[in-house]
């Protein structure tokens, strides 16, 4: 079977058997990078290395080594995670040379099970974005159609996703950062729980409500990946305390007698008709295998987009104050300048998207403001947490859509800023409440993917899986895009 | 509502330097995101404490001395003798 | 006249291994320039703080020992500002616009009949430092050294109770050796402690003075200020509301180079770390574990070794001065002696060389000594001759004593001798002496001379007396 369309589980195997060589699949990701950038534009660099440790690693599997999980697995990062002397941008000018002296911890978990980092994915700039048209380094095309958007902040990785150009990718989701392009690009992509995952070199944006999270053709090598990064970590202390687990043990168990709620307010307003009629086929699927589904209404909802931005952007105003240019990032001598000419100067490299938010962040944190805005965000934030506490004491999941719109076209958005901000409706109640959630592709409509969301409690991923995996079993749709 | 006089203050108080056409249109923008924001204004919310929950002292870091062994200081552009070279101050 | 005076303390955690959110060590001082650090505490992208609980235990320590009150949960604040010194451009902290989030607040200190009360205390990172070559005026550029960036600051604020420079140099005596006892901060390291005043007069407006580096300085800045201050009311001109600087070198508060303009910091929760519950068991615990501290110690002295409360209370003014002398008394039982040796006369020496560790003196030295004076080997002038060398030397005073020959002549033959020969040549003194109590000293001053001061004073006196009464 082609490799670059084997799944991780399988290719693992494989390599591990000796019946793949890791080398030999590598060159071919590669060649495939070669032939297809030019139309997706996924990746801002690549790992000149990747082709010699898959060398390495064929060398072990002879010598009857232990390998790891996810032996020989060509992963795509987003570029928001530090990566040992591979640079890392997050598609902006001020980090545009900068190296990390340093591993996050899920990279070095990744390598401890044998993946091959094979490039830094394209984002939106510092992940503020959902369409990765706000990456300084162009935009990352839809595979199922280059002239339309891959959905964002982690574009870039659900992209090379679909144009197989990787088989597992790493992404960050703040507000729906990695389920927004899985959508998009028909790809799995699930947000943990907040604290599962360590956000130990993940570059901050909004460090309270985001965190790095797995991405892949199939729950099942999503819950591979994710079975190989969660559990705490000494370097985040807001890491929960207890260990990762192994996501695959139970993820064939099915959904029978799960209480699945649809919820009402994700599918009325605004929504698009094939969208909502999706959320409905898949409601009926899960009644098939053995759900019980209602409707249920969450009333704070209503509030949730305000709630996030205005408390994602206080963070952003805050966490992006350290690019300044003295200490590393972009090179200005700072001989002659004025103290405060310098810092402008230099801050003047962030894009348009970026200024933005800092300076709204800045705004709802200005003291006369801080009230009215970003305290009462996160009161708001506490009102939805109850809410859907109370909710799941009655389900065990719900279903909504991921984005409530199709796929548009590139740059169709990009000069309305609010707008852009709507399509994100559906995904932050997850981040606000810290909840998990996947995205798992659904439908199409005229070539185009729509992604079912489905969300779960606080440390409900096995759940999640189980049905992502007997949704996919009942629902074939297309994961692999010919660009 | 917020006006340019505004924007250029918050402009500064991140030191970010705007053209008179970027602060024409970032006023715009941020008018219009804020009045979004407007909406938290109708629900009332005085008993809601911001959930903070905090955890046990032990579980922070032990008071041990771990030798760096990262090349921390590779990152840094400007230099001289050892020191990370800074706008002089006014 | 009506002052009131307040102050912003700080003070580092020497006492700590590591530094308050990253494991690099604490102690950054005599290292090479940016050779302490790491990407924790330079704020690379996708670094995250890592609190040091011990930080946690020495602040509650230091909150519990100036009576404050400890709320159920602490947390920790981003103050946002831009500045070379801040990796991050934000400090974290816990003072905040919004809420008490302090590990201790409302608390008291009495100290010589005074109270003054404690607003709060809380943790925070100090900051690098900036050098300029060649000067600041002339250099183009700020030169930034990371290595005390991120090391754990304790901020202790006060009411403006203190209406009298001297008091505040008690309290701040009193604090030094507190926080010395209780083991967290070294105050005699340079930096380790810096004290922020604020002065105002007859109601008027509050001046902040900053940049004052020790807590010597303090009282002479406060007392430049109130002048200041008073002088600027007696011209009937207003006095402003603003920040100063101490000027340490020409002993005066000049207006602050930086316009400390209006900062709005934007003080947010610090998302990175969760907020510390503060649990009764600890607050039990900490208080058991809590080591003597300085009236505790002066009350032990007074009544384990018999000493005055005067004494007392200078030795335990600085801790070190206080173990040296403990250690003494335990080498040699007369503890009294032992001390008035440290309190009057090795005292002088320590201040000169800026604290006892610098000398090379131990408690044997002192112990010995005083032995020897007390068993009358040497008399009290010698002895003090011996310890101006062996402050220098180390040598031990029985060894000195031998070089010198400086044994006490107690033999009373010997003396009656020298006294003889004394009266012979100071016939006229004699005759005086029969009448006048002052020559009878001038007659011992003269046999102390002859002897080279190694006469025993109170046998040659007796014998003195002795003979004149045979005179007459």
């Amino acid at each position: 079977m082609d490799q670059l369309i084997l799944s991780a589980n399988e290719l693992a195997e494989q390599i591990k058997s000796g019946s793949v060589s890791a080398e030999d699949y590598i060159a071919k990701i590669f060649d495939r990078i070669k032939s297809v950038e030019k139309n997706v534009h996924a990746y801002i660099s690549l790992n000149d290395s990747a082709i010699e440790q898959a060398g390495r690693m064929d060398k072990m599997v002879k010598s009857g080594e232990r390998v790891g999980r996810l032996a020989g697995v060509a992963v795509a990062v987003k570029d928001n995670i530090c990566t040992r002397g591979l640079r890392t941008t997050c598609a902006s000018k001020m980090l545009e040379e900068y190296v990390p002296p340093y591993n996050a911890t899920v990279i070095d978990r990744l390598q401890q099970e044998g993946a091959i980092i094979v490039g830094k994915a394209n984002l939106d700039e510092f992940a503020m974005g959902s369409t990765t048209e706000f990456s300084s380094f162009g935009a990352t095309r839809n595979p199922w159609d280059i002239s339309r958007v891959p959905g964002g902040s982690s574009g870039g990785s659900a992209a090379s996703l679909a144009a197989q150009e990787a088989t597992l990718a790493l992404g960050s989701d703040t507000g729906g950062s990695i389920r927004c392009p899985a959508s998009f690009c028909s790809s799995v992509g699930l947000k943990p729980t907040y604290g599962l995952v360590s956000r130990f070199g993940l570059v901050s944006f909004a460090n309270s409500l985001e965190l790095i999270g797995p991405m892949g053709r199939s729950a099942y090598d999503v819950a591979l990946i994710l079975s190989c990064i969660a559990g705490r970590d000494s370097m985040d202390h807001t890491t929960l305390d207890i260990d990762g687990v192994d996501y695959t043990a139970k993820i064939k168990h099915g959904v029978k007698g799960l209480r699945i709620g649809v919820v009402r307010e994700m599918i009325s307003n605004g929504v698009d008709d094939a969208v909502a009629k999706s959320v409905h086929d898949a409601a009926n699927k899960f009644e098939g295998l053995g759900a019980s589904i209602e409707d249920v209404s969450i009333n704070s909802l209503q509030y949730a987009l305000a709630s996030y931005y205005t408390i994602a952007m206080a963070e952003a105003s805050s966490n992006l104050a350290r690019y300044d240019g003295i200490r590393y990032g972009l090179s200005m001598n700072p001989e002659g300048f004025a103290w405060n000419a310098y810092y402008t100067k230099a801050r003047s490299n962030f894009g348009s998207e970026v200024k933005r938010r800092i300076m709204i962040g800045t705004y709802v944190l200005s003291s006369g403001y801080y009230g009215r805005y970003y305290l009462k965000a996160q009161q708001v934030r506490t009102l939805i947490r109850h809410e859907l506490a109370g909710v799941f004491k009655k389900l065990d999941l719900l279903i909504a859509p991921t984005m409530p719109i199709m796929p548009f076209k590139i740059g169709e958005r990009v000069d309305d800023p609010l707008q852009l901000y709507m399509a994100d409706i559906d995904t932050v109640a997850a981040n606000l409440a810290g909840i998990p959630a996947i995205s798992v592709p659904c439908a199409f409509k005229d070539g185009l993917p729509i992604g079912l969301q489905i969300m779960g409690n606080h440390l409900s991923e096995e759940l999640l899986l189980r049905a992502a995996y007997a949704f996919e079993e009942v629902n074939g749709v297309k994961k692999v895009a010919s660009v | 509502m917020v006006s340019k006089e505004e924007v250029k203050h918050l402009a500064w108080l991140a030191r970010m330097e705007l053209t008179d056409k970027e602060l024409e249109v970032y006023t715009k923008q941020v008018e219009q995101i804020i009045g979004y924001f407007n909406t938290l204004d109708k629900i009332s919310l005085e008993n809601i404490k911001p959930l903070k929950t905090g955890i046990d002292y032990k579980k922070f870091r032990e008071d041990d001395i771990v030798e760096c062994n990262e090349d921390t200081l590779s990152v840094v552009k400007n230099s001289k003798d050892r020191f990370v070279k800074a706008p002089k101050m006014v | 006249m009506n002052v009131k005076i307040g102050l912003e303390i700080h003070c580092q955690l020497t006492g700590l291994k590591s530094k308050l959110f990253c494991s690099c060590s604490a102690d950054y001082r005599g290292k090479d320039a940016n050779a302490n650090v790491c990407p924790i505490c330079l704020g690379l992208p996708g670094t995250l703080p890592l609190l040091n609980k011990k930080a946690l235990e020495y602040a509650t320590m230091i909150s519990l020992v100036l009576n404050c009150r400890t709320p159920g949960t602490a947390a920790f604040y981003r103050k946002n500002y831009f500045y070379p010194d801040l990796p991050k451009n934000f400090q974290i902290t816990q003072y905040n616009a919004h809420e008490i989030s302090s590990i201790g607040v409302d608390g008291q200190v009495e100290f010589d009949s005074k109270k003054v009360r404690i607003r709060r205390v809380q943790l925070e990172e100090d900051p690098g430092r900036l050098v300029y070559e060649g000067g600041m005026e002339t250099s183009l550029y700020t030169l930034v050294d990371y290595n005390r960036a991120g090391v754990a600051l304790v901020e202790i604020v006060t009411e403006p109770d203190f209406d009298d420079p001297k008091d505040v140099r008690l309290f701040l005596n009193k604090l030094a050796s507190t926080l010395e006892h209780l083991g967290v901060c070294d105050t005699r390291l340079e930096g380790s402690v810096r004290c922020d005043v604020n002065v105002s007069l007859a109601g008027g407006r509050k001046v902040e003075i900053k940049n004052i580096n020790s807590f010597r300085e303090v009282e002479k800045a406060i007392m430049f200020e109130i002048s200041r201050q008073k002088s600027l009311g007696m011209k009937g001109i207003e006095v402003r509301s603003e920040t100063r600087h101490w000027d340490d070198a020409r002993r005066v508060t000049i207006q602050s180079r930086v316009k400390e303009e209006e900062q709005d910091y934007r003080y947010f929760s610090e998302p990175d770390i969760p907020a510390v519950n503060f649990s009764d068991d600890l607050i039990k615990s900490l208080k058991n574990q809590m080591p003597e501290l300085p009236d505790a110690r002066r009350s032990r002295f007074v009544e384990q070794f018999g000493l005055s409360e005067q004494v007392a209370q200078v030795l335990i003014n600085d801790k070190y001065l206080a173990d040296f002398f403990e250690d003494g008394a335990r080498l040699y039982e007369n503890a009294r002696e032992v001390a008035n040796w440290i309190v009057t006369d090795l005292k002088g020496y320590t201040d000169e060389f800026d604290g006892i560790r610098s000398l090379r003196i131990k408690p044997l030295h002192i112990a010995e000594l005083a032995k020897l004076v007390d068993q009358s080997m040497i008399s009290r002038t010698t002895a003090k001759q011996i310890l101006q060398e062996i402050v220098k030397s180390g040598e031990m005073p029985s060894e000195v004593a031998k070089k010198l020959n400086v044994a006490q002549i107690s033999d009373r033959q010997a003396l009656i001798d020298v006294i003889d020969s004394v009266f012979e040549t100071e016939k006229s003194a004699v005759k005086d002496a029969l009448q006048n109590e002052k020559t009878v000293n001038f007659l011992l001053g003269k046999v102390m001379q002859t002897t080279g001061g190694r006469a025993d004073p109170k046998l040659a006196l007796e014998l003195i007396r002795k003979k004149l009464a045979s005179i007459t």
